[in-house]
């Protein structure tokens, strides 16, 4: 269950550090295609430690789920981290953990619904209307891709799937149309381009921004940050589909992750740069389509050994 | 080669979630690409006249010329961009994966030898032609029969050429004939719709039958 | 032996006082504690057996002859006592703090110990012909529970319906057990059991499907629960959706160790049973407005995911793969259980509600969580456990069942790898609705502001309806960080299911129990690292109390809040070729619009496109048979005469 102490201690380190600059490494890949300067790399970490110096307003309508939600959030989504292979084996890993990862996340987001919900505010809703349905839509691309990996790799863990196509290495097709449907379910689900804005605050279209109008000081450093993990998470499983991480971890392995994930996230940066918002009623077409290329990976997947 | 494939089939699925006509034209014309490339992926395909012969024509049929004629057409005929479908773009792509499945269940059933082709052949060409067909059924603009039509022929040509090997010439006047038949007849029939009842909405023809 | 009797005594007894005595106060003590005396005294023998004490078995010859009543106890009916009889105490210790003041309830009060005594007498039933007098004694005994309010039009109306299904399901039932009379020779389960060959095994199968499935709700014989639920009072509505359902879950599996060997087909059909009972129960759930008949649905989702469990089993029981046998079998059962905890628990909650607001339409609640905080702490547990997510009991069964499907998707080919593909991404759909639907009740019941006014001062219910509630919170909880407590039960009910204990390989799932449990722990411990955190963050800073941010708004209104419905309303237009909805909408018109509104409500796909047409068919065939007779005494003996003849002729040609 458990791999070495340091491998364990520097994953953790960089799961909890490492996020809030990818954030910024995007948002500098953006000014640049756009042809300005931008913020500065460490941006994110400066708007974090902003946060955590303010004090906090709360609605009069809110309970303590509001205060509560931000840390659970983040909790859910930290923890996930932990069975996710960045550059060695996880830190957790049992045959299942790929289904406690998916629902972790899961419990993320029902908090965030809930939290959106508590300040009883009619555009928290919409946000939060929006974002379970386009959640539970994703759902389903991102199980079956879960099932194409595990088909593949015959192991239910993530450490383990990894470790197989460390094994098998190769860029065949069916890789390729998962780091697709990976990538197009990282935007949906952290809200990026395609989907969601995440540089505005006020407009009716928004998803992610818009359920957390109500937080301030600490509680939306929590949320932000969360964000930015979550983000950080997606983007780690949907690299490792074309370039699976170290067996063991070393030096050279954690500094050949931290180029994979800068080359994902200027990647990110450049598709948010060149595509257009699409609008609301068109994101569930995009996920469905979306599932299709799932499906077809998976056909891909099993047509060798028959269906 | 497979990665020439799962091009041909995606890019049938983007004809099938496309709410624009000139993104369902491209889409077919890069579904052309990937299907006239194909042929030269085997081994020792470029000494083979056979093959050079038939990727070089129908690229320049599927990839240049039927489009550039599509977009011609488009252009004249001032046909509104929409597709106007029958069945709702979500909906169509969920048939659409159903069909992706049912054309890999069926494919177990087919024993055909593919060689020197993948295996993933049979399905991807029987999941074209049923794509086709969809399209046909689901779009009511004429433009988009055209469109279901090419898709459709696109899916029998993959499966022409796995027959390459032993009926060459069958295969080659199969694919001419198709293209001729297809493609010229209906664009005729587009400009001739459009002169007539100034608008290529095929639900407008119904008007036509026998008053009760 | 001697306890299990005594129960079944007690719950008699109880019924029978409880009918005697008028007044109110001692008949509720006689019936509720009678109910809550007799289920502990019950509980004994069913821990002792899944401890691994071997089977208890008695049997009476009865006066027929060739007919002994057989009650006995193995594992599967241990299993399934222990969620029964647990729950009944429970909702008997709620029922007294719910029954105060509201006397037209207290006449149904008797069919209460009844209703459970027929549910034990159903699962320790070891032959068909007991087998059905208690099943039938458990319907009717609900059926006049649920008609409590008998002088509300839809309850009647929800009662009507309820006893038509419930007596379709008995007419297969009849016939199932009839066929296995024939071919046995005995009622007697083990006889059925020792059977080297069936014939014709398919129309058992699908006669046991319908009678079994009827009774569970699963999609599309689900139509009575979304109406008998709404109209029962709340405690029996927990009871009957938390363990009477389940009876027709026990009914299946029981039918399954009589088939040692089933074809695939049977599994596969489960499968996909479950799983249009899963997603579709869900979709229909999110577009309710009505909290009891929600929760209604959202039992004919968890039907559907302990269907799939049952159906991996059998496929795995067929395809000669034990492990994907245990998981699949041990899903479903460790399901059972944990449905019974979080759905009796989010209708007492619902009850709660009721009893304190009086309302059931979502778009009139809000707010409750800070005037009712037991209710919605409790409630959020539940809506958690139900919707899987960790560290609440849900996820683990749903977990086992994932593992199984996933195990089933790497071994098998063809059919049945289809089946368990299809059947993850039912479940994790399901799974992502069920999370939509959840925080739309809980946000739209408990949070925000009331959107209407209360006509009277709303409070937090009685400590005997806040202590059960506790309890199940807490077992919720308990079996989600703990699975590995109800592991050896669990093996105990399948080995009484016919699946061998596994060793080496085959335990490795159920021995990753306590992985799983550590790894549920570790974020548990995180949250607690988190709270401190940020308390000390937040200690020395300045917190203030504002109005919620309404961008730019002047007069924020609770109304302004957004309702439940339109939460829901992207995935119901989404899915509008599905649901149908009927949608009443009037526009703002004018400069000054005076009045909009927009109201939407969807009738059930299998009530409307299968028994709708067919009871009016057969009401067509009825109507026509009526006007045609002439009612007089001689015409209906000389029916039963001819019915009578007509018997005889069939006994004495073909047997019975």
């Amino acid at each position: 269950m458990a791999s070495d102490p340091v491998g364990i201690a520097i994953h953790c380190a960089i799961l909890l550090v490492l996020p809030p600059f990818f954030l910024g490494l995007i948002a500098k890949t953006k000014a640049f295609v756009a042809g300005r300067k931008g913020a500065p790399l460490l941006q994110p970490y400066f708007d974090l430690g902003k946060l955590v110096r303010k004090g906090m307003v709360y609605s009069d309508v809110a309970s303590w789920i509001v205060r509560i939600a931000p840390v659970i959030i983040l909790v859910a989504i930290v923890s996930a981290g932990l069975f996710l292979p960045l550059f060695g084996k996880a830190p957790i890993h049992f045959e299942g953990d790929i289904i406690l990862f998916a629902y972790l996340l899961a419990v993320g987001r029902f908090w965030t619904l809930l939290a959106a919900w508590d300040v009883g505010s009619s555009f928290e809703g919409m946000g939060a209307s929006r974002e379970a349905t386009f959640g539970a839509l994703s759902e389903l691309a991102f199980f079956l891709s879960l099932i194409v990996l595990v088909l593949t790799s015959h192991s239910t863990s993530l450490t383990e799937v990894f470790y197989w196509k460390l094994t098998h290495f190769g860029w065949q097709p069916v890789f390729l149309l998962l780091f697709v449907t990976l990538f197009l379910t990282l935007l949906a689900e952290n809200s990026r381009m395609p989907v969601d804005d995440p540089t505005t605050h006020l407009e009716l279209t928004m998803i992610h921004e818009v359920m957390i109008l109500d937080y301030s000081g600490v509680d939306l450093g929590c949320i932000l940050y969360g964000a930015g993990v979550k983000l950080f998470l997606f983007m780690a499983l949907a690299v490792s589909l074309l370039w699976p991480p170290a067996a063991v971890w070393s030096g050279s392995a954690v500094a050949l992750f931290f180029c994979k994930m800068c080359g994902m996230a200027v990647l990110i940066g450049i598709v948010e740069s060149v595509t257009a918002r699409v609008r609301l009623v068109k994101v569930p077409q995009l996920l469905i389509a979306n599932f299709v290329i799932a499906l077809f990976a998976l056909l891909v997947a099993v047509s060798g050994r028959g269906i | 080669m497979e990665w020439l494939l799962i091009g041909a089939l995606l890019m049938a699925f983007a004809t099938l979630g496309s709410a624009r006509l000139g993104s369902c034209i491209r889409a077919v014309a890069l579904q052309g690409a990937c299907l006239s490339l194909a042929p030269l992926c085997t081994v020792g395909a470029l000494a083979d006249p056979h093959r050079l012969f038939l990727a070089t024509a129908s690229f320049l049929i599927k990839t240049v010329a039927i489009p550039a004629l599509l977009f011609k057409s488009l252009r004249q005929a001032k046909i509104q961009q929409a597709v106007a479908p029958t069945i709702s773009l979500h909906l169509s792509l969920l048939g659409g994966g159903g069909l992706l499945v049912g054309a890999f269940l069926a494919a177990g059933n087919f024993s055909l030898p593919t060689d020197p082709y993948p295996p993933l052949i049979v399905p991807v060409a029987l999941a074209i032609i049923a794509v086709g067909f969809f399209l046909l059924i689901a779009r009511t603009k004429a433009i988009t029969q055209v469109i279901g039509f090419l898709v459709l022929e696109n899916g029998v040509f993959l499966f022409g050429i796995t027959l390459l090997g032993e009926f060459p010439l069958t295969v080659e006047l199969g694919v001419f004939l198709d293209l001729l038949v297809g493609v010229f007849v209906m664009g005729i029939m587009i400009h001739h719709i459009n002169r007539t009842f100034d608008h290529v909405d095929t639900k407008a023809l119904t008007a036509l039958k026998d008053s009760e | 032996m001697i306890f299990l009797i005594s129960s079944i005594a007690i719950f008699l007894l109880s019924a029978l006082l409880a009918l005697l005595f008028q007044e109110e106060q001692t008949k509720k003590s006689a019936a509720l504690g009678g109910v809550m005396m007799g289920s502990l005294i019950g509980l004994i023998p069913a821990v002792r057996v899944l401890g691994g004490s071997g089977t208890i078995e008695d049997a009476w010859e009865g006066t027929l002859p060739g007919l002994t009543l057989r009650i006995g106890l193995d594992g599967l009916s241990a299993f399934f006592l222990l969620p029964i009889l647990g729950l009944s105490a429970l909702v008997a210790c709620y029922a007294w703090g719910y029954l105060k003041g509201q006397k037209q309830l207290h006449a149904t009060l008797p069919w209460f110990p009844l209703l459970v005594a027929s549910m034990m007498g159903v699962v320790i039933a070891q032959d068909g012909f007991l087998f059905l007098i208690v099943w039938e004694l458990m319907s009717l005994a609900s059926f006049f529970l649920v008609t409590a309010e008998h002088e509300r039009r839809e309850v009647r109306h929800a009662g009507w319906v309820y006893l038509a299904a419930t007596h379709l399901a008995t007419a297969f039932l009849l016939v199932f057990f009839l066929l296995c009379f024939q071919q046995a020779g005995s009622f007697a389960f083990d006889d059925f059991a020792t059977v080297p060959a069936w014939p014709f095994t398919g129309l058992l199968f699908c006669c046991a499907l319908i009678g079994f499935c009827t009774k569970a709700g699963a999609f599309p014989l689900h139509i009575w629960l979304p109406h008998a639920h709404p109209a029962a009072p709340s405690y029996i509505s927990a009871l009957m959706s938390g363990v009477m359902i389940k009876t027709g879950i026990y009914g299946l599996l029981r039918a399954c160790t009589f088939f040692p060997s089933p074809p695939l087909w049977c599994g596969e059909l489960l499968v996909g049973v479950g799983v249009a009972s899963a997603v579709l129960g869900v979709l229909y759930a999110l577009m309710q407005h009505d909290l009891k008949k929600l929760l209604a649905y959202h039992s004919v989702e968890n039907i559907g995911i302990i269907l799939i469990g049952i159906g991996l089993g059998l496929i795995g029981r067929s395809q000669q793969y034990p492990l994907v046998e245990i998981l699949g079998f041990g899903g479903a059962l460790f399901h059972v259980v944990n449905h019974a905890m979080f759905k009796g628990l989010l209708f007492l909650g619902a009850g709660n509600i009721l009893h304190a607001t009086h309302r059931r339409r979502l778009d009139q609640l809000g707010g409750l969580i800070r005037r009712m905080p037991i209710t919605g702490v409790t409630f959020l547990v539940a809506a958690a456990a139900i919707c899987g997510l960790p560290p609440f009991n849900g996820f683990i069964s749903e977990w086992l069942i994932y593992i199984g499907l996933f195990e089933g998707a790497k071994a098998f080919a063809q059919a049945p790898f289809f089946f368990a593909v299809v059947a993850i991404v039912g479940i994790a759909f399901a799974g992502g609705l069920a999370v939509t639907c959840f925080t739309k009740v809980v946000g739209g019941v408990f949070l925000g502001s009331p959107r209407v006014a209360w006509e009277q001062p709303v409070h937090e219910g009685r400590w005997q309806q806040s202590l059960p509630m506790g309890v199940l919170a807490f077992c919720c909880l308990l079996l989600g960080i703990a699975p590995q407590l109800l592991s050896p039960w669990l093996m105990t009910a399948l080995a009484g299911l016919g699946v061998g204990t596994p060793v080496g390989e085959m335990a490795a799932p159920l021995a990753t129990l306590w992985q799983l449990s550590c790894a549920v722990a570790i974020p548990i411990g995180l949250l607690a690292i988190g709270l401190l955190v940020r308390y000390w963050f937040i200690m020395s800073k300045r917190t203030r109390i504002a109005p919620t941010w309404d961008c730019g708004f002047a007069q924020p209104t609770p109304r302004m809040q957004y309702t439940a419905a339109s939460y829901a309303e992207p995935l119901g237009t989404f899915f509008r070729f599905l649901l149908k909805p009927t949608i009443h909408f009037q526009k703002p018109e004018g400069t000054f619009p005076a009045r909009a509104s927009f109201e939407d409500h969807v009738d059930d796909l299998a009530e409307r496109t299968l028994f709708g047409p067919l009871t009016q068919r057969i009401v067509r065939v009825l109507t026509w048979i009526r006007r045609r007779q002439r009612n007089q005494v001689p015409n209906y003996l000389a029916y039963i005469f001819a019915t009578l003849l007509l018997l005889l002729l069939w006994e004495v040609w073909i047997g019975i």
